[in-house]
């Protein structure tokens, strides 16, 4: 009986603290809030025709699940926007179809400026494949926010190759097994120009989570992965992963011996992007007031904290709304050949 | 070891002030709130609480969201005994006998085994990450997509031996389980399987409708076909903790449960639902009386319940050891951490000690003080969910079942599937068609199914299923497991016994 009653007071005293802590927590940050509003926002002006947008919340779709890369941008992207636009942004994530669900689903919400899509690099090659069925012109892209730096990697401590060169040399001899994220999606043709460029055996193999995939690396059940340089940064600098080739311009800080593709003569140096889209037909003073806040938000060094921790701040990511819709373009006719040589697709849907 | 001694006794110290040990027992208490709401899960309130933690410091904000996700684990077994309503994914199984233990009148002592067992797998899961986390992460890496094929495997051969009366009804259902894994985007091509150009349907079936719908809303039509006056039979729900005889009776039971669990929660990818399905079978496959299980058998209850919790425990071994995410939770776990600028890896234990030992020593209180805190939880809980008619209450559950599952991904499609997959078990339930083989071939279809894959490409070939002795000895058990109720119901007819065998 004793037990009993020990136990109900004890849920009473640990409810009751509960109920103080969360109080006091909820407390803190409501009163630190406007005090840090006043001199970290910048003021922009309002649209010209709405001078009281936004009126309500806003809503980031998001469409990949949470806790992933697109997830993570979209909330690290809403914290100083919601600060400069004085509304909360509520974050939704609509997963599926390596992100088509996502991009539908803004199209069927009113173009009225409440509602952002926060997107990627499958958007063009949904868009060529018809997983989205819908057209770029029903679409206006905002901005492009992160652009991220490509990879090859390796197991650090794997005995038959621990550079770019000898890497080669047993891929022209043996067949190698290199995994990326996704099925005819970004990392697939990134592998597939890379190796290619190379000349060397391969073959692809698709993993649905990173997680996995650095831990097939690890576990020397694949020979390597494309990948970008945050999401295994902990395995890099553990030494259990190594990239040995990157695909960028030029030699990434803090990776100076780890040479380029371009070094090689090989012209691959896209990347991974993320950025936003708002659907076609919301009013221009929105968007273009829309396209400022964000560009705001992407110079705050709140964001930009959150860059350098993630690895994305290696190069430039913003572009504006007609820079971000002309590399769409560009990047749906490019998609459209290579996909079309991989055999994802039989005839180059006509999107643009 | 004087090294991790003196590491532990770090984490208690760097959790000793107020607000960590309020959080942490907030923590536990929003744990059983979210745990035991059908539709809202450990993984969404974490990444619901996630920003809130920013003002925080980093230990204080992780030791909350590392209670929340240990405890949710847990509490979604209560709704899942009482109203056969799994709180979270992870209680699936448990309401195979859970539910059934209930029914025939034990809820106490139903939920004291599942509180008891998962009480046990997290404790000793979280002793085990105090202790050999490291060594464990490497261990678990060396299992590639042919082991992790033929563990898969194994558990999907014992749906044979689920429904002993009638294995071909068990297998159908299997098959019909992993039917519904094959809808969507195949995600080793790209390809669309079974979609009919339905866009959302390219995401695949989202287990949780189908799983609610199944057993939730089902079990739901049949409460509300009963007479309204009828009076509540269950009034007060007190927990039974199992009796030290009852206990020594599990104990093969936890043996194999617990390393099962948490081995399966380190292998990325591969969550605490999955580990109590994988329990589960393997419980049915070793016991002496197969038949018993779905008639509410305290076997039924311990293994997944210890598993589930022991392999949340496993989740974390690989997140905090490596930084690799080993399921839903510890992916937005890890995506929270990087924004506290922290990054969990094989180095965090040299650079951020008082952190790691901080988050590992919380996870050991959480579940310790699941046996101590549930009790007045489910009294509360019961209280109130049992005042309300039976009647209404069926309709409730359906409007839990149908909230929750169009907040997994904001989709109208599925609280129609839930809807759809609520009349589906029903009838097939009318008609004597066992539900769990549905479940389990749900949940590990596509993984099967890619593993194997992925094992073809990577390895060259088929004979890569036989290339270690890991995978080469659990598929032949597979196939051993998948037959022998075949043989020995074939040899029972043939002595001319009566046995309850496949045929009718």
């Amino acid at each position: 009986m004793s037990k009993k009653v020990s136990t109900k007071s004890l849920i009473l005293v640990g409810a009751v603290l509960a109920l103080v802590v969360l109080a006091g927590f909820t407390g803190c940050v409501g009163e630190q809030k406007p005090a840090e509003q006043a001199p970290e926002a910048p003021q922009i002006p309002k649209p010209a025709n709405h001078p009281n947008y936004p009126e309500r919340p806003i809503t980031f779709i998001v469409n990949y699940g949470a806790g992933g890369g697109t997830d993570r941008f979209a909330r690290a992207m809403a914290a100083p926007m919601e600060k400069i636009l004085g509304q909360k942004i509520v974050v939704v994530n609509i997963p599926g179809g390596a992100g088509s669900i996502g991009e539908d689903y803004l199209l069927k919400q009113p173009a009225d400026g409440y509602y952002v899509l926060a997107m990627g690099s499958d958007f063009p090659i949904n868009l060529v494949t018809g997983r989205n069925p819908n057209d770029l012109d029903d679409y206006y892209p905002l901005a492009r926010v992160q652009y991220d730096t490509g990879t090859i990697m390796i197991n650090a401590k794997d005995s038959r190759f621990s550079n770019l060169d000898e890497f080669l040399e047993y891929a022209k001899k043996n067949k190698v097994v290199i995994a990326g994220t996704g099925a005819g999606g970004f990392d697939e043709v990134m592998v597939t120009k890379f190796a290619k460029a190379a000349g060397i055996k391969y073959e692809y193999v698709t993993y649905d989570k990173a997680g996995k995939m650095h831990a097939a690396l690890v576990g020397g059940h694949i020979d390597a992965m494309f990948e970008e340089f945050g999401p295994p940064m902990s395995l890099i600098e553990s030494g259990d992963v190594k990239p040995i080739v990157v695909f960028a311009e030029k030699r990434v800080e803090g990776f100076e011996d780890v040479p380029t593709a371009l070094e090689y003569g090989w012209d691959i140096t896209q990347g991974r992007w993320r950025g936003f889209l708002l659907k076609a037909g919301v009013p221009e003073d929105i968007a273009q007031y829309l396209e400022q806040v964000a560009y705001a938000a992407y110079q705050t060094p709140e964001y930009k904290e959150f860059e350098k921790n993630s690895y994305l701040h290696l190069r430039e990511g913003w572009l504006g709304h007609e820079d971000f819709t002309k590399l769409i373009k560009k990047e749906i006719q490019d998609y459209a050949e290579i996909l079309k040589e991989l055999g994802y697709i039989e005839e180059p849907q006509e999107t643009v | 070891m004087s090294g991790v001694i003196s590491g532990i006794l770090m984490g208690f110290t760097s959790i000793l002030d107020p607000l960590t040990i309020g959080l942490l027992i907030a923590g536990v208490i929003i744990g059983l709130f979210a745990g035991a709401t059908p539709g809202i899960s450990g993984t969404m309130i974490v990444a619901i609480l996630l920003p809130l933690t920013f003002k925080l410091d980093s230990i204080p904000a992780f030791v909350m969201l590392t209670a929340v996700y240990a405890v949710a684990v847990f509490s979604g077994s209560i709704t899942a005994v009482l109203f056969r309503t799994p709180g979270a994914p992870e209680a699936a199984a448990t309401t195979f006998d859970g539910y059934t233990m209930a029914k025939k009148g034990f809820p106490h002592k139903a939920l004291g085994y599942a509180m008891f067992s998962s009480f046990l797998g997290g404790t000793l899961g979280a002793i085990a990450l105090l202790l050999i986390a490291p060594q464990l992460a490497r261990f678990a890496l060396k299992f590639g997509p042919a082991e992790t094929f033929a563990l898969i495997l194994m558990a999907l051969a014992m749906i044979s031996s689920l429904d002993v009366k009638n294995q071909t009804k068990a297998i159908l259902m299997g098959i019909f389980g992993l039917f519904l894994a094959m809808i969507g985007m195949d995600y080793m091509t790209g390809v669309e399987r079974y979609t009919f150009g339905v866009p959302i349907l390219s995401a695949g079936l989202h287990f949780i409708p189908v799983l609610l719908g199944l057993f939730a809303v089902s079990e739901a039509l049949r409460m509300i076909q009963e007479d309204p006056e009828v009076k509540q039979k269950i009034e007060k729900i007190k927990t039974t903790l199992p009796t030290w005889e009852e206990f020594k009776r599990l104990i093969p039971t936890y043996i194999r449960a617990f390393p099962l669990g948490l081995f399966i929660g380190i292998l990325p990818g591969v969550g605490a639902t999955t580990a109590s399905l994988v329990a589960y079978s393997t419980e049915v496959r070793s016991s002496k009386t197969p038949e018993k299980f779905g008639t509410g058998i305290p076997q039924g209850i311990a293994a997944p319940e210890c598993a589930n919790n022991a392999a949340a425990m496993g989740a974390l071994v690989i997140l905090l050891a490596l930084g690799i995410p080993g399921s839903a939770t510890t992916a937005v776990m890890l995506g929270g951490l990087i924004l506290h600028g922290l990054r969990p890896g094989p180095l965090l234990f040299t650079l951020y000690p008082k952190f790691a030992y901080a988050i590992m020593v919380a996870a050991l209180i959480a579940n310790i003080l699941i046996i101590i805190m549930s009790p007045a939880f489910i009294r509360f809980f019961s209280n109130v969910v049992f005042r309300i008619p039976r009647g209404m209450l069926g309709t409730l559950i359906i409007l839990f079942c149908v909230v929750g599952s169009f907040a997994m991904r904001n989709n109208m499609f599925d609280v129609w599937a839930v809807l759809l997959f609520g009349l589906v078990g029903y009838v097939l339930e009318r008609y004597g068609y066992p539900l769990a083989p549905i479940v389990i071939g749900l949940v590990l279809g596509s993984l099967a199914e890619t593993e194997f894959r992925r094992t073809l490409i990577t390895q060259g070939g088929f004979m890569g299923f036989f290339s270690s002795p890991i995978s080469t000895g659990l598929i032949l058990v597979s196939i051993f497991v998948f037959v022998y109720p075949f043989i020995k119901s074939a040899i029972a007819s043939r002595r001319g016994l009566k046995v309850g065998s496949g045929k009718e």
